[in-house]
C-alpha cells in the first residue's frame, strides 16, 4: 500500500510521520536544516521510508503529505521576511504603529505588565516610509464617501516601487463591507510594479477592527515572498522524487494545496503546534491539550471534541484577525531559571528563560544559571545519558554546581532539597496557568483530560495535573508523543475556513442570512475543490460571530445547515444558553438585543487523510511482552530522599500492561514519570493513560 | 456611626481596625518552607487573577471588559494588602480604606456575618470617586474573619446630573451620583433585592449596573472559594503565614530599596485650570515628599482650596500616590501593596483640591486630581530614586493621558437611535522618557496596564462620525535625553447626522500636565479645536482626504475644557489631541543618531531636532555633525548668556538628579573636607552646598510655554494668569538640569532639598 506521511519542521528537529493506512505507523526524527528547509523535508521523508523498509515494507510510493511549517512563524519572529509597502486610508498611517495604545501587552503575563519601564513595542513589521496613504473613504454602510483618488495612488505606488519595494499590503477602512477600493489598488499595484505580491484585507481577514486586519494583512505580504519561494521548490523536488504533491496544514486546522497557503501564509502561522491539537482531538471529548517542549509551552483547549477557536491570533506582540485554533504560549518550558530573590529569602522558578542557547547548566554550552531541566537532572527524573533518546548527553554534574551556587547555598538548603522545590514550584505553576486559560474561556479543568506531548510534556503532566484536579494524563500513542504534531499533521483533512463580516442587528431575514452563509460555502467548495477534494465528500459547518449590544464579548455560535425563519428566531435563544455556559447564569444582558459580527464556514473535505485508521491501533512500540526493568534512584519526595525506582522501556509495553507507581518510563525522546500513588495503563490503541 | 457630612477617611489609613466586636482568624504559622510559599504565594495571586477574569468575563460594560477599569484584591483579617491586581491603578486603594470603615462602623450593627457582602461608592470612605463602586466580601474560617477579597468596577452610570457622572458644572457633591455608605447589599450568601432596587433606580442603565453587580458577587465568590480550597489543604495557619511573608516581604524589599536612598524633601507642582464653565482660573496642586529612613510621607502644602469641580477626596489623592509608588518601586512585586503601606503616610489637612470635604464636588477626581498626581508622585519619586544605580531603570518622566479630558459625545446617530460616549483615544496616551531608555509612543498610560483604544471601525459602526486621521502626534512628546512620548490626535466630522453635541470636562489645557524631568520638556497638553464651517466636504468631492485643520479653510475655534453643549455640524471638524509624555534629561545631550532616527520614524520634525535638540539634519537626512556642534554650543551659549566656560566632560559620583552629583569640598578643589558640595556631573562645576537651593545657584531663564516645543498650547486662551517656562542651567557648561512650567507669581519651587548627613 502507498504511505501517507506527515512531515513537522520545528526549530531543531524535523519529525515525521508515516503510515500504511492499516494501522502500521513509523516516526523520524532528523536535523532541522535552516539554511535550506526542503533538504530536512527530503532528509525526513528518506529517513521514514527506511524505517518503513527496515521494517518489511517495501512499497516506496507515497499517497500524499501533510507537511506543518514554523516558516511563516519564525519569518515573524526573526524579522527575516521580505520589507513591505503599506497602502491605507488617508489618515491612517500609524495604525499599526499605534497598537491601540497598550495593545502591545497582548501574549505577555498578567505579572509582567507591571513593569512597565521594561515593556516595549515589538520592532515595526512595516515602516511609516513605506506605507502610501490613499485618498479615498469607505463608511460602515459601505458607502463611498470619497472615492478613490486613482491619480494619487498612482503615484504613490509607482514611487514605492522605484524604492524597490516588490511585496505590498492593502489595507483600507471598511474594505470588508466594500472591497471595490482594495481591487481597484491591487489593480493598480499589478499595473505600475508588475510581479509584485500583493495581499488585500478583504480578502485576508475581512473583519472589522482595522488594527488586526491591517496587521494580518502586512503580515502576509511580509512572509509571502519567502513562503511561496519555498512551497515552490517544495514541490518541485518532492514531485521530482516523489511523484507526489503536498498539502499545508494551516492554523485553522485544516490542510491546503501549496498554492493557496502561499497566498494566504498569515494561516500558517502556528500551524505546527496546532497539528497537536487536532491529533489530540481524537483523544477524548474534553481535552486540555499540553505541548511542552525545551523553551515552549503550549496550551490549547478541545471542547466536546472541537478544538477551541479564537478569532483575533497573537504574534510577537500583535494581535492579527484569523481565526485560528486556540493556542496559547504560556511559558518557556524546561528553560525556565531557576532563582532566589533580592531579599536571599524566596526561591523562585521562572518567567525568565534560559533559551535554547546556552540553555540549562547541564547542556555544557556556557549555561550557567540553573533551570528546570537542571532540576530534572539532579532528582533522577531525567537519565543524562539518555536525554533526547541518547542524541544529546547531559552533564548533571554542571547541573549540581549550577543549583548549588545560585540557589542551595544561598538558601540554606542542599541541592537536591532545592531541585526538588523548584520542580514542585514549576508544577504548581503549570497547573495555575492551565487553570487561568482553561477558566478564561469559560471551563472547569477538572471536566477535562489532559493529553501531554511534545519533548518535555509527559515529564512534569503527571504531578501538575494533580494540582489542577484533572484525574487523567494521556499520553498519546506512547513513544508518537514526541512526535506528535507530524502525526497531527498526517491526520488533517483538507478544509478551508472562510469568513465574512457582517454588522447586523439581529433579527435579520433568514432568506438574506441563507444566502450570505450560502455564498461562504460556493467559496470554500471552489477552494477545496481546487485542491483537488471531490465535491461530493465536501461538508460545511457554520457559524455566526454574536454579542450583546454594548458589551465586549464575541462568541462564535454554531448555526444550522439550512437556515429557515424559525431556525433564525432560535439564533439569540441558543447565543444567551452559550453565553451563560461560559460567562455564568444571569450574566446575559438581553435587554441590549443580539448584534451578528461575522459569519463564518468551516468546510472539510472527508475521508481525505488516514485519520480514521490512524486512531485504530498501532503497531510499533507494542511488539514484545518480556518488558525488561532497570532501576534508577529518583527523588519522589524530597522527605523521603531518593528511591530505587523501576524504570520501563517503552518498547515494552503492550495493552493492557499497568504500571503502579513510583515508576519512569523512557520512552525514546520523552521520559514518563509514574508518581506514587498514579497508575499507568496501556489502552488498546496504543495510548498510555495516568490515573492521577 | 459617624455621620455622613464628617471626612473618615484619614484617620482609618494609619489606625489598626478596632477589632472588639469582630472575631477575627489571627493563627500563623511561623515555620514555612519556601517552596510551601512560593506555591501557596502564587495560588494566592492567581486566585486574585481569577477574581478579575471573573469580573471582566460577567460584566456587561466595555468599560470593565475593554477598559479593564477594575481591580479586585485580597486583605488579610486586619486590613492589609496581599495583593491588588494589575489592572487601573488608580482605583486600587478604595478597598482597605472602605473595610476599615465597616469594621469599625458596622460590626454591630447590622454585623458582619459569613456570606455577607458591603457594596460602597462613597469617596469619603474609599472610592477614589462614585463611579467606582466597591464590593467588600469577609472569608471566615472557623467562624472568625480569614481575610477579606474587595472588588472595585467602575460603572457606566450610578445616577447624578450628567450620564456617566462627571459634571463640568458641578458646585458640590449633590451635583454628582449619590454617595451610597456601605450597605450589607448581600446578606449571609442572599443578595437583599430591596437595597439592589434602591441601587439600580439611581441609574439610567439599570440593566447593566444590576449585572455588573453580579459580576462583582461572583468575584467575590470565586475568590472565597479558591482561598478556602486551600485553607483546606495547608491549613488557615500556613496560609495566613503566607499572606503575612508576602506583606513582609514586600516591606522588606521596599524598606531596603528606601534605605539607599538619601533622607529628604521632594516636591512636584501642577496645575488645574477652570473651577467651572466660564472661569479662567487656575489653581496649583503641589505635592511634597518627605523621606526619612523607610518612610515616606505625602503632603499638600502649598495645592489650592478645593473649588468648582476639580476635586478629590483624600482617598482618591492617595490613590494617585499609590499608583505611582507600584510604578516606580513596586513594578517586580506583584502588586503586593500591604508592606510597602506601612511606610506610606499622608499628613494633609482636609479642604484642599485633594482632601476636599464633604460635599466639594469629587466625581471628575479621577482625570483632575488623581491623574496629575500620579504625574507628581512618579517626579518625587524619581528625584528621589536617581541616587540608586540599580533602582534607576523604573523612573518615568511622566505618563501621557495625564489628564485625559473627559469630553462626551451625544446626539441621535446614524441609525436614529439616541447615542453617547467619549472620544476613546485616552488609552492611547504615551510613555515618556525613562531614566535609561526612551519612553514608548502612544504606548499607554502610567495609571492603568492594560486599558486599549477601540479602533476607528468599531466606533464607526455605533456614532455618527467619520475619523478623518488618528495618527501619532509629530513633536508632541517632550523633548529629552530619553524621549519619544510622542502622543495621539484623532480628527472627526460628523456622518450619517446632522449633528453632535459635545460636553467637556478636563483640565490638562492651559499647562501641559507631564513634566518633564532633569531637564526633559514637559510633553504637549490636551487640546480640543475645531475648523468650523470648513470646506471638508469639497475635499471629498474632489477625492482628497485632508492631512490637517491647517489644509481647510475655515474658521478655527478653541474649545475650552469646561464647556457644555457644542454642536458640531456637517462642515466643523473636531480635532482631539491628548496630553503625551515628557522628557527625561538634557534634549542637547541626545545622541545626534537617535535623533536622527526620531526623525526618520517621523516622531521629531527636522525642525524640532534643530530647535529643540540642536541636532542639524541635512537634506539626504543625515545629521550634520559639524553644524550639530555649532548649534548646541550656541544653544548651550544663549541659555547662559555667554559661551560655557567649561566642556562637557561626564563624570559620577553620588547622584541626587541627573545632572548634580555631591562631592565633598575636597573632591571639588575647596578647604572644608566636612562641607559637601553640589556639583554639575558634566563639567564638574560647583554649584551649591548640600543644604541649599541648586535653583538659586544656577542660570536660570524664564521663557514663554512655546519654547517648550510647537506643540505647546497658548495658556492666553484658557486662563488669565501668566504662565512662564523655567530653564535652569549649568553655569558651568550649560547643561539643562531642570525644567519648571509655573505660573509667572509663583516662586521657584524647591524639587530638591537633601537632609544634612
Amino acid at each position: 500500500m502507498a504511505i501517507e506521511l506527515g512531515v513537522d519542521i520545528g526549530g531543531t528537529f524535523t519529525d515525521v510521520v508515516a503510515s500504511d493506512g492499516n494501522g502500521r505507523m513509523w516516526s523520524a526524527k532528523v536535523p532541522t536544516t535552516p539554511a535550506n528547509l526542503v533538504d530536512c523535508f527530503l532528509n525526513g521523508i528518506d529517513a521514514v521510508l527506511n524505517e518503513a523498509a527496515l521494517d518489511g515494507h517495501a512499497n516506496r510510493a507515497i499517497d500524499r503529505i501533510v507537511h506543518g511549517t514554523t516558516i511563516a512563524t519564525n519569518l515573524v519572529v526573526q524579522r527575516a521576511g521580505a520589507p513591505v509597502a503599506l497602502l491605507t486610508t488617508r489618515g491612517f498611517r500609524d495604525t499599526i504603529h499605534i497598537m491601540q495604545g497598550r495593545g502591545y501587552i497582548a501574549g505577555l503575563p498578567e505579572d509582567q505588565i507591571t513593569n512597565i519601564h521594561l515593556l516595549k513595542k515589538p520592532a515595526p513589521l512595516v515602516s511609516k516610509k513605506m506605507t502610501g496613504e490613499i485618498d479615498e473613504r469607505i463608511d460602515c454602510n459601505g458607502a463611498i464617501v470619497v472615492k478613490l483618488n486613482e491619480e494619487r495612488a498612482r503615484e504613490i505606488i509607482r514611487n514605492l516601487g522605484s524604492a524597490g519595494v516588490a511585496s505590498f499590503a492593502i489595507c483600507l477602512l471598511w474594505s470588508f463591507v466594500n472591497e471595490s477600493h482594495e481591487r481597484r489598488l491591487r489593480k493598480i499595484v499589478e499595473e505600475e510594479c508588475p510581479g509584485a505580491y500583493i495581499s488585500i484585507s478583504c480578502e485576508i481577514a475581512p473583519r472589522t477592527g482595522e488594527y488586526a486586519r491591517t496587521v494580518a494583512t502586512v503580515i502576509n505580504s511580509y512572509v509571502g515572498p519567502t513562503v511561496q519561494d519555498y512551497f515552490t521548490r517544495l514541490e518541485r523536488e518532492t514531485a521530482a522524487k516523489y511523484r507526489s504533491t503536498v498539502s499545508v496544514l494551516q492554523s485553522t486546522g485544516g490542510s491546503v494545496s501549496t498554492e493557496e497557503a502561499g497566498r494566504n501564509p498569515v494561516r500558517l502561522l502556528g500551524s505546527g503546534p496546532v497539528a497537536g491539537t487536532i491529533a489530540s482531538a481524537a483523544l477524548g471529548d474534553n481535552v486540555i491539550a499540553i505541548d511542552m517542549g525545551g523553551t515552549t509551552f503550549d496550551v490549547s483547549l478541545i471542547v466536546e471534541g472541537n478544538p477551541l477557536r479564537s478569532n483575533i491570533s497573537v504574534i510577537h506582540q500583535y494581535e492579527y484577525s484569523v481565526p485560528t485554533i486556540e493556542l496559547q504560549s504560556i511559558g518557556s518550558g524546561g528553560g525556565s531559571i531557576v532563582w532566589v530573590d533580592e531579599l536571599g529569602t524566596s526561591l523562585r522558578v521562572g518567567p525568565r528563560s534560559a533559551g535554547a542557547e546556552p540553555g540549562p547548566a547541564c547542556y555544557g554550552r556556557g549555561g550557567t544559571q540553573p533551570t528546570v531541566t537542571d532540576c530534572n537532572v539532579v532528582t533522577g527524573f531525567l537519565d543524562p545519558e539518555q536525554f533526547l533518546g541518547g542524541r544529546m548527553k547531559l552533564e548533571p554534574e554542571r547541573a549540581q554546581a549550577a543549583l548549588d551556587a545560585e540557589v542551595a547555598s544561598r538558601l540554606g538548603m542542599s541541592v537536591v532539597e532545592a531541585a526538588c522545590g523548584a520542580i514542585r514550584i514549576v508544577d504548581a505553576q503549570m497547573a495555575g496557568l492551565v487553570r487561568q486559560v482553561t477558566i478564561g474561556r469559560g471551563y472547569d479543568p477538572r471536566d477535562f483530560v489532559v493529553c501531554a506531548y511534545g519533548g518535555a510534556g509527559p515529564l512534569h503532566a503527571p504531578a501538575f495535573a494533580r494540582e489542577l484536579g484533572v484525574s487523567r494524563v494521556v499520553i498519546p500513542r506512547g513513544s508518537l508523543a514526541a512526535v506528535w504534531s507530524a502525526y497531527g499533521a498526517a491526520t488533517a483533512d483538507l478544509s478551508v475556513v472562510v469568513e465574512r463580516s457582517l454588522m447586523r442587528i439581529l433579527p435579520i431575514p433568514a432568506d438574506e442570512f441563507e444566502t450570505e452563509l450560502r455564498a461562504l460555502e460556493e467559496q470554500a467548495t471552489r477552494r477545496l475543490v481546487t485542491f483537488g477534494a471531490a465535491e461530493s465528500r465536501i461538508t460545511f459547518q457554520r457559524f455566526a460571530d454574536l454579542k450583546y449590544g454594548m458589551q465586549a464579548h464575541v462568541l462564535e455560535v454554531p448555526l444550522e445547515a439550512e437556515l429557515n425563519e424559525q431556525a433564525v428566531e432560535k439564533i439569540p435563544l441558543s447565543f444567551g444558553e452559550i453565553y451563560e455556559r461560559i460567562f455564568g447564569s444571569g450574566t446575559a444582558y438581553r435587554e441590549a438585543g443580539v448584534q451578528l459580527t461575522a459569519v463564518r464556514v468551516q468546510a472539510v473535505a472527508r475521508g481525505t487523510n488516514t485519520g480514521q485508521s490512524l486512531r485504530g491501533s498501532v503497531s510499533s512500540d507494542t511488539a514484545t511482552e518480556n518488558s525488561r526493568t532497570s532501576m534508577r534512584a529518583v527523588c519522589w519526595d524530597v522527605t523521603r530522599g531518593f528511591e530505587q525506582t523501576p524504570v520501563f522501556p517503552g518498547q515494552g509495553l503492550v495493552t493492557g500492561h499497568r504500571i503502579e507507581g513510583p515508576a519512569i518510563l523512557e520512552l525514546g525522546v520523552t521520559t514518563v514519570p509514574v508518581h506514587p500513588g498514579q497508575s499507568l495503563e496501556v489502552t488498546p490503541s496504543g495510548d498510555l493513560h495516568i490515573h492521577v | 456611626m459617624t455621620s455622613t457630612s464628617e471626612t473618615r477617611d484619614q484617620d482609618n489609613v494609619q489606625s489598626s481596625p478596632p477589632v472588639n466586636q469582630l472575631e477575627l482568624h489571627t493563627e500563623t504559622a511561623e515555620k514555612i518552607d519556601p517552596v510551601t510559599f512560593e506555591v501557596i504565594k502564587n495560588n494566592l495571586w492567581n486566585t486574585n487573577i481569577e477574581h478579575g477574569t471573573t469580573l471582566i468575563r460577567t460584566s456587561g460594560s466595555l468599560i470593565v471588559a475593554h477598559g479593564r477599569d477594575l481591580n479586585p484584591c485580597i486583605l488579610t483579617e486586619d486590613v492589609e494588602y496581599v495583593f491588588a491586581g494589575p489592572y487601573v491603578q488608580i482605583i486600587t486603594s478604595a478597598a482597605d480604606l472602605a473595610t476599615k470603615w465597616v469594621m469599625k462602623n458596622l460590626a454591630e450593627n447590622p454585623g458582619i456575618r459569613e456570606g455577607d457582602m458591603f457594596l460602597t461608592n462613597d469617596p469619603w470612605i474609599g472610592a477614589t470617586h462614585q463611579m467606582d463602586v466597591t464590593l467588600i466580601s469577609p472569608v471566615f474560617v472557623d467562624g472568625r474573619i480569614f481575610c477579606w477579597t474587595v472588588n472595585t468596577m467602575h460603572q457606566n452610570d450610578v445616577g447624578g446630573v450628567t450620564p456617566g457622572g462627571m459634571s463640568p458644572e458641578a458646585r458640590d457633591s449633590f451635583h454628582e451620583p449619590v454617595r451610597i455608605s456601605p450597605v450589607r447589599i448581600v446578606e449571609q450568601g442572599r443578595l437583599r433585592e430591596d437595597l439592589e432596587e434602591m441601587y439600580l433606580r439611581q441609574s439610567r442603565l439599570p440593566g447593566m449596573l444590576g449585572l455588573d453587580l453580579r459580576a462583582a458577587v461572583s468575584g467575590n465568590l470565586v475568590a472565597q472559594k479558591r482561598i478556602l480550597e486551600l485553607v483546606d489543604r495547608y491549613g488557615a495557619g500556613v496560609v495566613k503565614g503566607v499572606m503575612r511573608r508576602i506583606i513582609e516581604h514586600a516591606e522588606k524589599t521596599f524598606v531596603n530599596r528606601l534605605l539607599k536612598l538619601p533622607d529628604g524633601t521632594w516636591r512636584a507642582r501642577g496645575y488645574l485650570e477652570q473651577a467651572l464653565p466660564g472661569d479662567r482660573g487656575i489653581y496649583p496642586l503641589v505635592l511634597t515628599m518627605r523621606k526619612k529612613g523607610a518612610d515616606l510621607v505625602f503632603e499638600t502644602e502649598g495645592t489650592h482650596e478645593q473649588i468648582g469641580c476639580l476635586n478629590s477626596s483624600f482617598a482618591g489623592w492617595r490613590a494617585g500616590i499609590i499608583n505611582a509608588v507600584t510604578n516606580a518601586l513596586l513594578h517586580d512585586l506583584q502588586c503586593a501593596l500591604g508592606g510597602p503601606l506601612r511606610c506610606i503616610h499622608f499628613d494633609a489637612p482636609t479642604g484642599s483640591l485633594c482632601t476636599a470635604e464633604f460635599p466639594g464636588a469629587v466625581a471628575n477626581s479621577t482625570n483632575f486630581v488623581i491623574m496629575l498626581t500620579v504625574s507628581l508622585a512618579a517626579q518625587v519619586l524619581g528625584k528621589m530614586m536617581i541616587s540608586d544605580a540599580g533602582q534607576r531603570a523604573s523612573i518615568c518622566a511622566s505618563g501621557g493621558s495625564s489628564n485625559a479630558p473627559i469630553s462626551g459625545m451625544s446626539g441621535i446617530n446614524q441609525r436614529g437611535e439616541p447615542w453617547g460616549g467619549l472620544h476613546m483615544e485616552i488609552p492611547a496616551g504615551a510613555l515618556g522618557g525613562f531614566a535609561l531608555n526612551d519612553g514608548i509612543p502612544t504606548g499607554g498610560t502610567l495609571w492603568s496596564y492594560g486599558t486599549r483604544m477601540p479602533d476607528a471601525e468599531t466606533e464607526e459602526q455605533d456614532r455618527p462620525i467619520l475619523f478623518l486621521y488618528r495618527r501619532e502626534l509629530q513633536d508632541s512628546g517632550g523633548a529629552g535625553r530619553w524621549a519619544r512620548g510622542v502622543g495621539p490626535v484623532a480628527a472627526q466630522v460628523t456622518h450619517g447626522a446632522d449633528e453632535i453635541r459635545h460636553d467637556v470636562s478636563a483640565c490638562g489645557f492651559a499647562t501641559p500636565t507631564s513634566g518633564g524631568l532633569f531637564g526633559g520638556y514637559p510633553g504637549a497638553a490636551n487640546l480640543i479645536v475645531e475648523k468650523r464651517n470648513s470646506n471638508v466636504r469639497d475635499f471629498f468631492a474632489n477625492g482628497v482626504i485632508p492631512d490637517s485643520l491647517e489644509s481647510l479653510d475655515g474658521d478655527l475655534t478653541t474649545v475650552q475644557p469646561k464647556m457644555n453643549n457644542l454642536r458640531q455640524g456637517p462642515t466643523d471638524v473636531h480635532e482631539f489631541r491628548l496630553s503625551a509624555g515628557g522628557g527625561y534629561g538634557d534634549p542637547l545631550l541626545r545622541e545626534p543618531e537617535r535623533v536622527q532616527e526620531d526623525v526618520e520614524l517621523g516622531y521629531v520634525s527636522r525642525e524640532a531636532a534643530a530647535d529643540m535638540y540642536g541636532v542639524v539634519i541635512d537634506n539626504d537626512t543625515r545629521v550634520d555633525s559639524v553644524k550639530t556642534e555649532a548649534r548646541r554650543l550656541q544653544m548651550r551659549t544663549e541659555r547662559i548668556g555667554r559661551p560655557p566656560p567649561r566642556a562637557i566632560e561626564e563624570s559620577d559620583g553620588l547622584r541626587v538628579s541627573e545632572y548634580l552629583v555631591l562631592r565633598t569640598a575636597a573632591e571639588a578643589n575647596g578647604e572644608n573636607k566636612d562641607d559637601i558640595q553640589m556639583s554639575c556631573r558634566m563639567c564638574d562645576t560647583v554649584i551649591c552646598g548640600i543644604t541649599e537651593n541648586y535653583k538659586d545657584a544656577v542660570a536660570q531663564r524664564c521663557l514663554p510655554l512655546s519654547a517648550g516645543g510647537s506643540m505647546m498650547n497658548d495658556p492666553g486662551l484658557y486662563v488669565d494668569a501668566d504662565i512662564e517656562l523655567r530653564q535652569f542651567v549649568c553655569p558651568g557648561c550649560g547643561t539643562l538640569l531642570e525644567t519648571e512650567i509655573a505660573r509667572e507669581s509663583d516662586s521657584h519651587l524647591r524639587d530638591i532639598e537633601l537632609s544634612p548627613a
